[in-house]
């Protein structure tokens, strides 16, 4: 059974789905209750997606096609979402997903390869997360 | 080796094996899952830092998971590629 909560309508609390995921559209700064929840699925690592032009993401779940899926539901552009991680333990923050292997952007890693566009994923990931 | 370079050669190895089994080349998996259980059991017996000891039990378990689903299709490789960031950023705390 789930045991579905009111969260702030800044945060929307996306799913729990199975081995209980917890994925957050995040919009806000998060609060500390929320951040500790999305950091359950590994261990402090927090998995997000981030529209770099909305400067909104999606925090938590186990792979990042899940929340690059509800972002681009709520109308983000694929070209403007990046994937990475935040690891509360050392509170780095890294540029590598699966979603990020876009040649027809001239990103053909798994890792985001502009400059730019890793500053402004640090800033928002620091702004909503922090 | 110390507990730091072990931690990154398991991060490296699973960076391997994830990018693989994206990629479809599975024939050198059963390889580097041994490699890595290999580094693994030599990271349990030496010392450690004490705040790296949860990690390490949530790498492990989710380590014995991967090891045994022959399963390899892209959930597989998001996991290892999570652990490969994971243990690439946590490495200085071993």
């Amino acid at each position: 059974m789930l045991n579905l909560r009111a969260f702030k309508p800044s945060e929307v609390y996306i799913q729990v789905v199975y081995n209980i995921q917890m994925l957050f559209l995040v919009e806000e700064p998060i609060s500390e209750e929320n951040l500790k929840k999305v950091a359950r699925d590994f261990d402090g690592y927090i998995k997000v997606v981030v529209d770099v032009e909305k400067e909104i993401l999606t925090a938590g779940g186990k792979r990042h096609f899940d929340g690059e899926q509800i972002l681009l539901q709520k109308g983000s552009k694929q070209s403007d979402l990046w994937g990475g991680g935040l690891d509360l333990e050392t509170g780095e923050v890294d540029y590598d997903s699966m979603i990020n292997l876009r040649p027809n952007q001239n990103n053909t890693s798994r890792e985001v390869l502009d400059e730019s566009i890793r500053s402004i994923i640090t800033e928002i990931i620091h702004k909503l997360l922090r | 080796m110390n507990a730091q370079d072990l931690t990154l050669n398991i991060a490296v190895n699973m960076g391997r094996l994830g990018r693989w089994v994206d990629e479809g080349k599975t024939s050198r998996t059963t390889v580097f899952l041994e490699e890595t259980w290999d580094y693994l059991q030599e990271l349990e017996k030496i010392n450690r830092n004490p705040r790296f000891e949860k990690t390490l039990k949530s790498f492990k378990d989710s380590f014995q998971n991967l090891k045994n689903n022959s399963n390899y299709d892209e959930n597989w490789a998001e996991e290892a590629l999570t652990w490969a960031n994971i243990l690439q950023h946590r490495a200085k705390l071993a």
